[in-house]
């Protein structure tokens, strides 16, 4: 068993292990980053340093609220990369069950982490480096005069 | 096989095996060196295949194995005679003879023309040979200004300048050639004399390598022939019995007077000084408190003029009231329209104050040019360049090792960067620190790394980089490393830890006030004082220290400090409901939208009329949206600049232009081309500052003219990481070919760089190679959470399983060995990149 914070997105219940973040603070005035992915709500400031916010509900593909100023961040930090991730309403900090690394009966690997089952069912355990990954891999690498980025709205 | 590598990569291979040559003719040249330059050589031809220079480089290195038994110094003379002798007469000589006979007009006239490339082949190297002179030329003024710490700067020396004539004959530049060499005669003179490496000998080496450096720049063949003649002058002024140890005085005697001198000659002696007295009296040290003072009252005088502007503003409403007061009209009257004379007096002041305020208007837009130009000079005079930093840890460190008997080369790694002059004197003292305990606690003494199987000389690698907001220092030795089994003792035996703590957390104990892992105490360590300082220093800095080992592998340090922020002013406009910032500085003009412009053809850009006449026009909130429809109509025209381009970008509304406080962005938003940094308001929001470059590339790159490929999706770019040169080029031309990006590095510390700083599809590695082993690399990348998952493809001559094995064990994904078969190498990079990504490879787009 490990602790770790669980909340709930979109009706799942998701949990991040205690040492996989840093603290939970409120957003500031987010600002839309052009060009950025869904996934990245905006940015904020944190502690004197512009903050990505990546919106979890929409990297999950879960219907959940935008994020706005005022609402909780758990800053994580992966190597140099420094983020918040808005989780949308945070239940309690408590014991799961750690996940094994392996496919079991009881513990399945998604892309962000593992499900694991408790005894309020299943659970999301986070991994922060994958979402961090997801988050690298999404960001557009060019510009063209006319079409940039891949938030299209046509 | 030889005959499919061009002759850039021939030639490559000449100037390397040049360089491994004089490794060993070197006298001074260590026997392990020297067995490494010849294995190096030996692997370098046979992955070119030029056998017969591989068969006899194994055949040296056999020899030099077996150096201790035979003492063959004369079967190693010979053998190297031999190898010159094939490489000189044989393949590469081929490479000159099937050359055309005149270079280009359009060549450099200091480009010999009896040189044998073809003109564009020259011109790549004539840049090429530009850039390593440029580099060799600072690293010879360095050597020179460190004799007199340094005596042994001077074999650097000639060994830079040898492969200086090296290049410069490669290249054709005969004229840099023969100056080399001249210098080079001379400089082995030096050598082998026994001198003063006082201020004159310095003085004296610095004008030839000036000269040197001139000539390296003449354009014509006169200009050479004239310092060529300068050089001879100076080099006549160089003469060993001038600085020999014993004669003080005579040196005074033989120095040559002015008088001796050709008129010429004295002329530039003169200039010279009086350039020295220039610069001497240009730079004088000020306390950095008293620039903190300067930089506050020059925020001061900011703030006011925007005051001034302000109360301007207001008074401008007023003049209007009251001359409607006056004269009925919402106009103030003007010198050639007087009112009537009921209210002359009344008008005339109202006149005067109008021509006041006008001038006051015009006065505070000097005030607000100088102030700017005050605020951003002082602030470069706060910051200093981390090379100067490095430079001063040199010596210090030269001290160390020889105090402790052990043999140490520092290399350092972006020096190019800058950080706040009050940071940088701060954190002078914990990187000597931090460096005296590589000396004393990482590096071994060379007879114990012979047994290790290590070079005799160690290797002390420092580094600055940024990351985000902060400035790394990162001190790495490739010592004895911590031995955590012995710290865990004799952490248990001070009481400090218990049987459960975990071996990840032992490190920081290092850290610990009072505790030394060395057992006897002496000038350099062992006293337990002194990283618990490093680490108090550095975060009362708001920085942090951590520390890796590991046990025979070394020892690395990473000292993380917050940069200081950078002041700018930004022309801000509001485009798609959002503000958005460019630097002024980029800003060329501003125009009302529409403006004049012409109908594009198909797939071409608007162009718009400016003073700087016809120029590109884009559409800001098309390229934010990527939507080619605007929802809501530009009303201004930003003309910006970028190099010599010059574009228009339609916005919304202008906003003005503010002295804003700069954020650097952290990696994430590094990736996004469009940003180029950031500002924080006094409200708490932040306003993103558009990258212009980025846009100017985009334009350049003209996109919309590759209507048979798609610009979103650009070929797979390839890292390519190999210490040698020709191998690089090689692998390159194959990749490039192939139609893939191909970026390369000269080392896994130069690869891993790249990687953090863009997106590549394949990592191509070698394994042996300096500062970070390829084995190193590509556990790094597997520990990284980015970088995981990047396919990697090792490269490499070591061709036993057991390197296959390592390579596989440690995260590779392919595994290829030397001499390079491209239809096997361009299959493995399908294999890793996908079939998707392989179709774009084709530069017209085929499948």
């Amino acid at each position: 068993m490990v602790d770790a914070l669980v909340f709930r997105i979109g009706g799942q219940r998701c949990a991040l292990r205690q040492i996989h973040f840093s603290s939970i603070d409120p957003l500031g005035q987010i600002t839309k980053i052009p060009s950025a992915p869904r996934e990245i709500a905006g940015a904020t400031p944190h502690r004197g340093q512009v903050t990505v916010v990546i919106d979890l509900g929409v990297l999950l593909g879960l219907a959940s609220q935008r994020p706005k100023a005022g609402d909780s961040g758990i800053l994580l930090s992966v190597g140099d990369y420094r983020v918040l991730l808005y989780v949308g309403q945070i239940e309690e900090i408590c014991q799961v069950p750690s996940h094994t690394g392996e496919e079991g009966p009881t513990n399945k690997i998604t892309p962000y982490g593992s499900i694991v089952i408790t005894a309020e069912g299943e659970l999301l355990l986070l991994d922060p480096e994958s979402i961090i990954r997801r988050i690298v891999q999404l960001m557009p690498t060019s510009v063209t005069p006319f079409a940039f980025g891949e938030e299209s709205t046509t | 096989m030889t005959g499919q590598w061009n002759r850039q990569i021939l030639k490559s291979f000449a100037r390397e095996a040049d360089q491994y040559l004089f490794l060993l003719e070197d006298p001074a040249t260590s026997v392990a060196d020297r067995r490494a330059a010849a294995h190096a050589l030996s692997e370098l031809a046979g992955t070119l295949e030029f056998s017969r220079i591989r068969d006899q480089a194994r055949l040296l290195a056999s020899q030099l194995d077996e150096r201790d038994r035979l003492d063959g110094l004369s079967a190693l003379r010979q053998s190297l005679e031999d190898l010159r002798q094939i490489y000189r007469t044989a393949e590469l000589r081929t490479i000159h003879l099937e050359g055309p006979e005149d270079a280009d007009d359009d060549t450099d006239p200091a480009f010999d023309r009896d040189a044998h490339w073809d003109s564009d082949t020259a011109r790549v190297l004539h840049q090429v040979f530009m850039d390593e002179a440029g580099e060799h030329l600072d690293f010879i003024m360095e050597q020179i200004v460190s004799l007199p710490q340094n005596p042994g700067a001077l074999r650097e020396l000639l060994r830079r300048t040898h492969t200086l004539k090296g290049s410069a004959g490669t290249v054709g530049m005969s004229a840099v050639g023969r100056a080399a060499h001249r210098i080079e005669e001379r400089l082995v003179q030096l050598n082998s004399a026994e001198l003063i490496f006082g201020d004159a000998l310095v003085d004296a080496l610095l004008s030839v390598a000036q000269c040197l450096g001139a000539l390296v720049k003449a354009r014509t063949g006169a200009e050479q022939e004239l310092l060529l003649h300068q050089l001879d002058t100076r080099l006549s002024q160089l003469d060993p019995e001038a600085f020999k140890r014993q004669t003080g005085t005579r040196r005074k005697q033989r120095r040559p007077s002015l008088t001796t001198q050709t008129l010429e000659g004295a002329n530039i002696e003169r200039r010279q000084t009086n350039d020295r007295r220039r610069d001497e009296a240009g730079s004088i040290r000020v306390e950095v408190g008293n620039v903190e003072e300067l930089i506050n009252a020059a925020d001061l005088v900011v703030a006011h003029r925007a005051d001034i502007d302000q109360q301007i503003a207001l008074l401008e409403p007023l003049l209007k009231s009251l001359a409607v007061a006056n004269t009925g009209s919402a106009h103030p009257p003007t010198i050639t329209n007087p009112a009537g004379d009921t209210r002359q007096a009344q008008q005339d002041t109202l006149l005067s104050v109008q021509q006041v305020v006008d001038t006051l208007r015009s006065n505070t837009e000097g005030l607000g040019a100088a102030s700017r130009e005050l605020q951003s000079q002082l602030t470069r005079i706060r910051m200093m360049p981390v090379k100067l930093l490095f430079s001063r840890l040199q010596l210090p460190l030269r001290e160390m090792a020889r105090k402790e008997g052990k043999l140490v080369r520092l290399s350092t790694l972006g020096e190019d960067a800058v950080l706040d002059r009050a940071v940088g004197e701060q954190i002078s003292d914990p990187l000597i620190h931090l460096l005296r305990n590589a000396v004393a606690h990482g590096i071994e003494i060379p007879s114990i790394r012979r047994k290790k199987g290590k070079p005799e000389v160690g290797s002390i690698r420092l580094t600055a980089r940024y990351q985000a907001d902060f400035l790394c220092f990162e001190i790495e030795d490739d010592g004895a490393g911590v031995d955590v089994a012995g710290l865990r003792q004799k952490l248990l035996v001070d009481g400090r830890i218990d049987d459960t703590t975990a071996d990840g957390d032992l490190l920081k104990y290092l850290f610990s006030s009072g505790f030394s892992t060395r057992k006897t105490v002496d000038d350099l360590a062992g006293r337990g004082v002194g990283l618990d300082v490093v680490q108090e220093i550095v975060e009362s800095m708001g920085g942090e220290i951590a520390v890796r080992s590991r046990l025979g592998g070394g020892t690395l340090f990473t000292v993380r400090l917050p940069m200081a922020t950078a002041l700018s002013r930004a022309l801000f406009f509001r485009t798609h409901d959002q503000v958005y910032g460019i630097g002024l500085s980029q800003v060329v003009e501003t125009l009302p939208f529409p403006p004049d412009q012409n109908s594009p053809d198909d797939g071409e850009l608007p162009r718009v009329k400016t003073r700087h006449g016809w120029v590109p026009l884009i559409h800001l909130q098309q390229v934010l949206t990527g939507n080619e429809t605007t929802q809501s109509p530009p009303q201004n025209v930003v003309v910006v600049s970028s190099g010599n381009l010059y574009f228009g970008i339609s916005v919304g509304e202008l906003l003005g232009s503010q002295d804003v406080t700069l954020k650097r962005l952290g990696p994430l938003l590094r990736r996004l081309p469009l940003l180029d940094s950031a500002t924080i308001t006094d409200s708490g929001i932040v306003r993103f500052l558009l990258n212009v470059a980025a846009l100017a590339d985009a334009i350049r790159q003209d996109p919309l003219r590759q209507t048979d490929t798609d610009p979103l999706r650009p070929p797979a770019r390839i890292l390519l990481a190999d210490d040698s040169r020709p191998i690089r080029e090689a692998v390159g031309i194959i990749l490039r070919d192939a139609g893939y990006l191909v970026d390369v590095a000269a080392d896994g510390w130069e690869a891993w760089e790249r990687l953090q700083q863009r997106d590549y599809q394949l990592l191509i590695s070698d394994l042996e190679m300096p500062k970070t082993h390829g084995l190193e690399l590509i556990t790094k990348c597997r520990h990284d959470p980015i970088l995981a998952e990047l396919p990697i493809l090792v490269l490499t001559s070591r061709s036993a399983p057991r390197h296959a094995k390592a390579s596989r064990d440690r995260g590779a994904d392919d595994f290829l060995s030397k001499p390079i078969q491209p239809e096997q190498l361009l299959a493995a990079a399908v294999a890793l990149i996908g079939s998707e990504i392989a179709r774009e490879k084709s530069p017209n787009g085929e499948s």
